[in-house]
């Protein structure tokens, strides 16, 4: 995936869960996708590493609803009432489809979610999915 | 008008006394007058006397002379010295006697020079006699001055005479007359005291009975609501401008207060002051339904009550009637129903949320096993055979149970987080379900025909978009051949039934209500892979709306799954179709 004048586009992935993560860092690998990817293991990392100055800001944010401290949606209502930071695009990760009928996503711009997979084979497929939005967005 | 029978009697006594008054002053009128008359009458029969006395004494007094002229006895002259004696007095007698004639006045006063020279000519001849003698006297008798005096004399006494017995008559006719109405009078008056009397008795007495009777009435009424109000459980109160008239034993006893010792007090007293206020504006409104407030014992302990009171009219009086019940009990069984509630839903919410957080948590594990499961041969190499089939009937397991609890939780969020039933276009609905599975209909290859025209109906359009959905892909999945589903719509006046029409396995006589059962199955996974959810889901969610599911099916043949939904549109009829409606209007 690559931003406005060809450059790869960072990525934050927001998940304490390590084997998730490890499955889509692989996907990337396997999609060869060679964008940066910087982990956060749950929400006040998210945080922290947004706000840190000498962190890149990323340009798109995935992340996981279930996390210990600090759950996906409360490090959404952050970040979208961050005025530096809420037109970064998120996309919310979901294990059950359930939180997809929540109406907090509606209430955001930028903002998506998808199904977490149960093959890898899968997540390669939502790798692709995410570079559509990601295309979609940039457009 | 209806006049009080004290008007009654003052107006008919008066009545009966200006009748007597009238009466009473005829009849003095008519008596004073036949008094008059009768007096006129005994006048007049005075002067006839009199007249007669005159006429008698003139002719005696002649008849005197002439026997004296003829005999020369002085015996004759006894009868004319008497007649001439009276004479005079009499004709003055008769001048009194007719004052106020002047026509028999005028009549005395011509008669009197004659009765003088009459008398004058009879002393003359006798005179003569006694000195002159016989032939003398009869010279001055033949001159017939004395006849013609008498002759006149007569007449004017005749004429007097017819007068006066003219006057007789008038007089006696006149008292005949005032008689007459006298009689008539004191025959009228005693009549209409007869008359009158006994009818001023009656309605006196008519009236008395009707107030006697409506006073009975009044007081058995009375009687009975008090026998009423005692019988009643409910305290009732009769107030009047805001005071307590009367109440019953219920009342005292709810209250506290000895019978009839609330009597007089303020109607507002027996209510909290805080809510006194908002009861008197009820009262002022004329409030008649029931309405809720705190009451006050006489012990100044508390209670809820409601209350409801009616304005009623009372003898000419508005007052108003209410009854208090205690709902204590109500409100403490309200209290424990609301608690009850209150402790479900949160349960509720409870076991939602633990549904939702097994099935995540469930989840999580199952897509490290599968992912890893897949990642495995890779690095293993290559495989045996045996290997790669317990390699793919775990990965199978795995996934059947993700999408276990995947219909699990759909099936228990049906009804709890949903949205209210909007108009709905169904058309839309069945669109949005085609497309949310498109891809499994083109690997099918099946032929979905869509009956144009899908009414509009009450729903939640995702729910139902599920609903069809569920019954397509059985309909995909259940069939040997070519799929051929059909959807439809038939609508009554308030519902809509929609099929779903395919040419599958059918299910066997005698399934039809067991498939709609959770994890009910027909067939094996290695036949057709499921849940045992789907159909659950469907029924659940279509019952939610209010509707029914059922199927018609033949073995081999194909089946017909139907279920109703409530019809939006009747107003319109089938096939019409508003496409702002689809856009999911809320209905309240």
């Amino acid at each position: 995936m690559q931003g406005g004048q060809g450059q790869l586009i960072e990525i934050l992935l927001v998940d304490d869960n390590l084997d998730d993560v490890e499955f889509i860092q692989l996907a990337f690998y396997e999609a060869r996708v060679t964008n940066r990817i910087h982990h956060a293991a749950d929400g006040e990392a998210a945080i922290a590493f947004l706000q840190d100055p000498s962190t890149p800001r990323p340009d798109l944010i995935l992340c996981d609803l279930h996390m210990p401290k600090m759950d996906g949606s409360e490090v959404l209502q952050v970040i979208k009432h961050d005025e530096s930071l809420k037109t970064i695009p998120i996309i919310m990760l979901t294990s059950t489809g359930v939180e997809q009928e929540l109406q907090i996503y509606k209430n955001y711009t930028n903002c998506y979610s998808l199904m977490k997979p149960v093959s890898f084979g899968n997540f390669i497929q939502v790798l692709v999915q995410i570079e559509t939005l990601w295309l979609q967005i940039v457009s | 008008m209806r006049l009080s029978l004290e008007k009654k009697v003052i107006s008919g006594f008066g009545f009966m006394l200006l009748l007597l008054c009238l009466i009473g002053g005829a009849v003095y009128q008519s008596t004073t007058q036949l008094v008059r008359a009768n007096r006129s009458v005994k006048h007049t029969l005075m002067v006839l006397e009199k007249l007669e006395d005159v006429a008698s004494h003139l002719k005696d007094a002649e008849t005197g002379q002439r026997g004296y002229l003829l005999t020369g006895k002085v015996a004759y002259l006894g009868p004319y010295r008497d007649a001439t004696a009276v004479l005079g007095q009499e004709i003055e007698a008769l001048q009194q006697l007719t004052v106020g004639n002047s026509a028999q006045q005028r009549r005395l006063n011509a008669l009197e020079p004659l009765v003088v020279s009459k008398l004058a000519e009879l002393d003359q001849t006798i005179d003569l006699r006694k000195k002159a003698g016989f032939e003398a006297a009869l010279q001055v008798v033949l001159t017939d001055r004395g006849r013609l005096l008498m002759d006149q004399i007569r007449v004017l006494i005749n004429e007097m005479r017819e007068e006066e017995k003219r006057s007789l008559e008038h007089y006696s006719a006149a008292a005949a007359a005032r008689a007459q109405f006298l009689i008539g009078g004191v025959a009228l008056g005693t009549l209409s005291a007869f008359t009158l009397t006994p009818l001023a008795i009656f309605v006196i007495n008519q009236e008395a009975t009707q107030r006697l009777r409506a006073e009975k009435a009044r007081l058995e009424s009375e009687q009975r609501f008090r026998r009423l109000s005692e019988a009643t459980f409910e305290a009732v109160a009769i107030s009047e401008q805001g005071r307590v008239l009367d109440t019953n034993r219920s009342f005292a006893e709810l209250f506290g207060y000895e019978p009839a010792q609330e009597i007089g007090m303020s109607a507002v007293e027996f209510v909290v002051p805080e809510c006194r206020e908002g009861v008197r504006q009820k009262v002022a409104l004329g409030e008649e339904n029931p309405y809720e407030t705190v009451c006050l014992r006489k012990d100044g302990t508390t209670f809820p009550a409601e209350i409801r009171g009616k304005m009623l009219r009372s003898q000419e009086h508005m007052v108003r009637v209410t009854a208090f019940r205690d709902i204590t009990e109500r409100k403490q069984a309200e209290e424990k129903l609301r608690t009850y509630a209150a402790n479900l839903e949160k349960v509720n919410q409870e076991l939602e949320q633990f549904n939702y957080i097994a099935a995540h948590d469930l989840k999580t594990p199952l897509r490290t096993i599968a992912t890893r499961m897949e990642m495995l041969p890779k690095q293993l190499g290559p495989l045996s055979g045996q290997a790669q089939h317990q390699m793919s009937r775990i990965l199978l397991a795995v996934r059947h149970m993700d999408r276990l609890l995947s219909d699990l939780l759909a099936y228990s969020r049906v009804g709890t987080r949903t949205e209210l039933p909007v108009f709905t276009d169904s058309n839309a609905i069945v669109q949005h379900a085609l497309d949310n599975f498109l891809n499994q209909i083109q690997t099918s290859g099946a032929i979905i025909q869509v009956e144009p025209n899908l009414p509009t109906v009450l729903a939640d359009p995702n729910q139902v978009a599920q609903v069809l959905q569920n019954l397509i892909s059985n309909s995909i999945k259940f069939c040997r051949v070519t799929p051929q589903i059909r959807v439809s719509a038939t609508c009554s006046q308030d519902e809509c039934t929609f099929c779903v029409a395919d040419n599958g396995i059918g299910i066997a006589a005698g399934h039809e209500q067991r498939i709609f059962g959770i994890f009910k199955r027909l067939h094996s996974q290695e036949e057709y892979e499921g849940t045992g959810i789907g159909l659950a889901i469907v029924k659940r969610i279509i019952e939610w709306h209010g509707g029914r599911t059922w199927v018609e099916s033949e073995v081999d043949k194909g089946s017909k799954f139907f279920f109703t939904l409530w019809r939006a549109d009747n107003a319109g009829g089938t096939g019409t179709t508003d496409r702002n409606l689809a856009s999911g209007r809320q209905l309240r």
